[in-house]
């Protein structure tokens, strides 16, 4: 550098300036996955609520009862429509929070790259909608505390395909980290899957894979297309697609008979369901933006590990709205020691990956990859 | 030269050409992408931070901008960074060159 403006330090203490540029790094990706399980522990709140607005699916319900459909269509189908509410509110939401950070025009260049870019978030929707669909199901059949299980467990499909497929490093300390985590997460909701009955169980552990497996799949192919998009761009396409395919599937469902509009306009008509289903957007919303977001600095593998405290924040935030039965299904001893317990395994296991070495993960790309550059 | 394209494939193509400072490459696409705001010229320096944790570009050298009249007057003191294309870089760029809209060689 021979710039007279630019000055060049000693280098200990340009080398300290540099590894704490580095770690903040790092921190932002650890912070930016903390956050997204705050928010999506929050969306179990309206997630929740959303079923027991009488106007709006527990109708649905009552009209495709009517209809002649059986128990479990009827079911699915309330769970197809929320899907759909959930993805348009989504990408509307984010729709504003990319204009408002003026990257229109970027999203603009991403969509039109369709072979470059584009493709991986058709994949990432895809991939996405099943497991919102997946969890909504195993909520429905099995029990609340079974879908945030099934759903931590996404981590561990994320960490073999992230890497396998995008050839990222994860080190023995995260591999430790991770392992932990998702062992807290079961250990959490241990007590509330503790006899619960299920009207169709198959259906039930269908969704329950369908979920981890599609979040981890949707992480993937998401990380790859992150290495060269903007996350905010990216994580309005996924949802894009993702409502896309919802339409496709109410269309195809409403000419086969499905009466599956007819509660729909409830949504913009009641206040009470309007303001839920906004409150479900933007907690999702936000939720999916710190997940994008954290990929590029700590890797899908730690961002998705450090994303499954969800679990442990959807408990914290169920017992503030609705209480200790309906958060952890009982206020015994049963119920509460495996949740004191697998909140303490977590918070060690996210210890375990916030104080990793940032300088080894300044590049997040596997050795294999990078040719020892 | 890649038009129209998300502004990570700008980078690399820049990069593929010389080995940049991070102000250089803010500078030479704010205009290209309308990031002349100091918003825009962040969101372009974050993509910089973000493609070498993607592995297509290393740091290999480092300054302070002790006055800011680098890259940012009201933020003096940041640091700047001098980025390399890496080989899988290189052959990423090659992969979105066959699969961008517009793409022009250079003569």
């Amino acid at each position: 550098m021979t710039d007279s403006t630019v000055e060049v330090a000693r280098p200990p203490e340009l080398d300290e300036f540099i590894k704490e540029n580095h770690k903040k790094k790092f921190r932002f990706g650890v912070i930016a996955a903390l956050l997204c399980a705050v928010y999506w522990g929050v969306w179990y709140v309206p997630g929740s609520a959303i079923w027991e607005m009488p106007d709006f699916l527990p109708a649905l319900g009552d009209k495709i009862a009517a209809e002649g459909f059986g128990t479990d269509a009827n079911a699915l189908m309330c769970c197809v429509l929320l899907c759909l509410v959930n993805a348009i509110i989504d990408t509307l939401i984010l729709f504003i929070w990319n204009g408002a950070l003026g990257k229109i025009g970027e999203l603009k260049r991403t969509f039109v790259e369709f072979k470059a870019a584009n493709i991986y978030f058709v994949y990432a929707g895809i991939c996405g909608a099943g497991a919102v669909f997946g969890t909504y199901v195993a909520a429905q059949y099995l029990s609340p505390g079974f879908a945030a299980v099934a759903g931590v467990l996404y981590a561990l499909v994320g960490t073999v395909m992230s890497v396998l497929y995008l050839h990222q490093k994860v080190t023995k300390r995260g591999y430790i980290a991770i392992f932990i985590m998702i062992g807290g997460a079961v250990v959490l909701f241990s007590g509330t899957m503790m006899g619960s009955e299920s009207p169709n169980m198959t259906l039930g552990i269908l969704g329950g894979v369908m979920c981890a497996v599609c979040w981890g799949l949707e992480g993937t192919f998401a990380g790859k297309a992150l290495d060269y998009c903007e996350p905010d761009c990216g994580i309005q396409l996924r949802f894009f697609w993702e409502m896309v395919l919802w339409i496709i599937a109410c269309v195809v469902l409403a000419a086969a008979g499905v009466p599956i509009f007819s509660t729909i306009s409830t949504v913009i008509t009641e206040p009470s369901i309007l303001l839920v289903v906004i409150l479900l957007g933007f907690s999702f919303a936000w939720c999916y933006v710190t997940w994008y977001k954290s990929f590029p600095f700590i890797g899908v593998a730690r961002g998705q590990a450090v994303g499954s405290l969800y679990a442990a924040c959807s408990i914290i935030f169920m017992f503030l709205f609705f209480g200790i039965d309906r958060a952890i299904g009982g206020s015994d001893m049963g119920h509460v020691l495996p949740v004191i317990g697998g909140l303490i395994i977590c918070l060690f296991g996210s210890y375990l990956i916030a104080t990793e070495d940032a300088e080894g993960l300044v590049s997040l790309k596997d050795d294999s990859v990078m040719g020892g550059e | 030269m890649i038009t129209g394209a998300p502004l990570k494939f700008r980078i690399m193509e820049l990069l593929s050409k010389k080995n940049m400072w991070n102000y250089e490459i803010v500078d030479a696409l704010q205009d290209e992408y309308h990031h002349t705001s100091q918003m825009g010229r962040d969101n372009i320096n974050y993509d910089c931070i973000e493609m070498v944790s993607a592995g297509f570009s290393k740091e290999i050298e480092w300054a302070i901008d002790t006055d800011g009249s680098k890259f940012d007057s009201k933020h003096p003191g940041r640091l700047l960074t001098k980025y390399e294309l890496t080989s899988y870089g290189r052959d990423t760029l090659n992969e979105l060159i066959a699969k961008v809209r517009n793409y022009t060689p250079d003569e």
